[in-house]
């Protein structure tokens, strides 16, 4: 990990490579309670390009992972169903884990999808996604990074990948969980 | 009781019902600029195909294209290359939907500014945009207010009756943004397309009892003064193929450019919105023209003859003097719908633009402050209350600098940010310079061929200034150079958020919201 920097938005932090770039909409919540950040590795070579997108959420309840990934599960069945089945979404693989002191998972997903707004004009394109997620009992927040990249991307760095994930963490002071406390626990989103 | 008195009666409620509907939405609205501005970014199939379809369509399309096509000849219905504005949305839409949702962009200028790097350049284009939405938002009141004077005997004098329409307007945007302006242009659409059959069967029906259109069309063929209006190049020449291929291209290239068209992009529920819309707006926009031209092509002559001579009133003309006093009011219905729909989406567009790309970004963003989203709204709503007085002024005392020079230049203006915009989505090579370079020659060609010189070879002003602009464009571009990353970030990226992070953030954000809200999904 000599190339990678520290990142740390409102105590959520991760190491990624220093010339992955950062975006982030103006738009959108960013906040303590709720946010997204994106971290890219910009290439002109479609074969090589990775994006990470880090999304933590003010949860309402203490949240099981397992529920998390049940509900996760019917996301893609349902965006199968309104695709007409042409589209496909598919958790591989599921490894429990620990991650910062709490528990994680780390899922192995893909989905084959066509971005061409006619599919006959584009081409089915198969999309790896590693995904590890924990929900912090601390900050009543989940925190879910995805890494979505290609298929020989992910053979060639997959260790690399999981590294970067791994690295997640949640780093509170004492005043930013007082904060939290005191804040409504149901997400504005 | 006078039917003049139940029009004004009608268009009193009319006018009360489109301000409570946008104060509905008031609160909804007021705390964040996305809502105000791009209804979240959340415009299903159909509004967005009806807010865009009858945007499109002005007052004065309703009633000056008949008068065009009632001087002129069918050549004029060339203009229905506008159905080819449905497929450049899908094209252009699809992709400035993406950077919209990724970069946060609501206006044309935002866009432009940031994959041009250069807020001199996006200060330029703010500045002709907003500068000419108002004489073009004028016209359309004036036009309402005219007909509002005529259909009413004068009744309405013209001052009360513009003046209402542009408060009534106003207060609509200003109380719900582009919620209640998508929804109440649904209406309008579905009220303008709905008034246009009904009209054109009552006088088919009525004029033409033993044919119908074939019937009028033989009438005309009869007349060795109307035949010519069936033809080409039509009774003037008008339409040579250089006339009908600039009438073409007005249509079919500059519109989907128009600020308000342009915004419409930004504000797709999904990706399935510009599958629909790429049939649909093509279907949407002919049928209306169609209506519209059999209105001024064909039942115009065969009624009225040939020698009307204000023929910029033929429809009014064909509504109170040869139609019923309902048919008369629901003419007026949908000239409001035409020309409210075209005039509250120009003045959002233009408190946008004013608002974020002028104001926040200068007074506060490159000074390195920041602004609360809900800020962000009251200076937009702030901004349309300046426009509303300044259209007030404009369409009572309709000075001739703005209704005849400034207006005759608004959409051919509008237009000239066409060549940046395509190149800024799909060429690596368009640079700042090229767009400066190509802008500015377009305004200026665009001016002088407008007032000062005969465009030559017959090809309109508008298609000179276009090919300049490109030209410009690009040959400028060619000599200089893009920075590297800004063409990662608006060109090279694209295919990276397609490809990776929207299907599986969406899949994300809709499990953490499922959980929240402790609802399984379905």
């Amino acid at each position: 990990m000599d190339n990678f920097i520290p990142l740390n938005i409102y105590g959520i932090g991760i190491k990624h490579p220093q010339n992955w770039q950062i975006f982030i909409n103006p738009n959108n919540k960013f906040t303590f309670h709720e946010g997204l950040i994106k971290i890219d590795k910009v290439t002109i070579a479609k074969k090589t390009a990775t994006s990470l997108s880090i999304r933590w959420a003010n949860m309402r309840e203490n949240v099981n992972l397992d529920d998390y990934i049940n509900v996760l599960e019917k996301q893609f069945q349902k965006k199968e169903k309104r695709s007409r089945h042409k589209d496909r979404y598919k958790i591989n693989e599921k490894i429990k884990c620990t991650v910062d002191g709490k528990n994680a998972y780390l899922l192995k997903n893909e989905f084959v999808a066509n971005h061409s707004i006619y599919r006959i004009f584009g081409k089915d394109e198969l999309v790896k996604v590693l995904q590890l997620l924990f929900y912090s009992e601390q900050s009543y927040r989940m925190v879910v990074a995805s890494l979505s990249t290609t298929p020989e991307e992910l053979e060639e760095n997959e260790d690399t990948f999981i590294e970067i994930l791994m690295s997640l963490h949640e780093q509170i002071d004492q005043t930013a969980k007082n904060d939290a406390h005191y804040w409504p626990m149901v997400s504005e989103g | 009781m006078n039917a003049s008195i139940l029009i004004i009666i009608g268009i009193f409620i009319y006018g009360l019902v489109l301000v409570y509907h946008g104060f509905r939405s008031f609160k909804a609205t007021s705390e964040s600029s996305e809502a105000f501005f791009t209804a979240d970014r959340g415009v299903n199939p159909f509004v967005l195909l009806a807010t865009t379809a009858i945007s499109v369509f002005s007052a004065l399309a309703f009633y000056g294209v008949p008068a065009a096509i009632y001087r002129e000849g069918i050549g004029y219905l060339s203009n229905t290359g506008g159905m080819i504005a449905g497929l450049l949305f899908v094209v252009i839409g699809y992709r400035l939907w993406i950077l919209g949702k990724e970069y946060g962009f609501t206006t044309p200028v935002d866009f432009l500014r940031s994959r041009y790097n250069s807020d001199a350049y996006g200060l330029l284009v703010a500045c002709v945009l907003v500068i000419f939405i108002v004489p073009y938002v004028a016209m359309q009141l004036i036009a309402i207010g005219d007909a509002a004077v005529e259909t009413t005997n004068g009744m309405l004098p013209y001052i009360l009756a513009v003046g209402f329409a542009t408060i009534v307007v106003s207060l609509h945007i200003i109380g719900g943004g582009l919620k209640s302006v998508a929804w109440m242009d649904a209406f309008h659409f579905i009220l303008g397309a709905g008034t246009l059959i009904v009209l054109v069967v009552y006088l088919t029906l009525t004029y033409f009892p033993n044919g119908g259109l074939a019937q009028a069309v033989n009438t005309m063929l009869d007349n060795p003064e109307l035949a010519p209006l069936l033809s080409h190049p039509g009774p003037n020449g008008t339409f040579n193929w250089q006339g009908t291929l600039s009438n073409v291209l007005t249509g079919a290239v500059a519109t989907v450019v128009w600020p308000h068209i342009f915004m419409r992009m930004y504000v797709a529920a999904s990706k399935d919105t510009f599958r629909s819309m790429s049939w649909s707006l093509p279907v949407a926009y002919v049928f209306v023209y169609f209506l519209i031209a059999i209105l001024g092509g064909i039942l115009a002559p065969a009624i009225l003859g040939p020698n009307v001579a204000d023929t910029d009133s033929i429809v009014s003309l064909l509504s109170t003097e040869y139609a019923p006093p309902i048919l008369s009011f629901l003419s007026l219905l949908c000239l409001f719908a035409f020309g409210v729909s075209t005039a509250d989406s120009l003045l959002l567009s233009a408190s946008a633009i004013g608002s974020r790309d002028i104001y926040v970004r200068h007074a506060f963003e490159l000074k390195g402050k920041s602004v609360e989203p809900r800020k962000v709204v009251h200076f937009g709503r702030i901004l349309l209350v300046i426009l509303m007085v300044l259209t007030l002024i404009v369409v009572a005392l309709r000075p001739a600098y703005i209704v005849d020079y400034a207006y005759a230049l608004s959409s051919p203006f509008f237009a000239q940010i066409l060549p940046a915009t395509v190149g800024g989505l799909f060429w690596k090579k368009g640079t700042k310079e090229g767009a400066f370079a190509g802008t500015i020659l377009g305004l200026i060609v665009t001016t002088v061929f407008t007032f000062f010189v005969t465009p030559p070879l017959g090809f309109s002003a508008l298609a000179w200034a276009l090919m300049a602009n490109a030209a410009a464009y690009i040959g400028v571009s060619l000599i200089t150079k893009a920075p590297e990353e800004t063409i990662n970030k608006y060109i090279v990226r694209v295919d990276s958020i397609i490809n990776a992070g929207t299907e599986m953030n969406s899949a994300v954000d809709s499990s953490l919201s499922a959980l929240n809200n402790g609802k399984e999904i379905k």
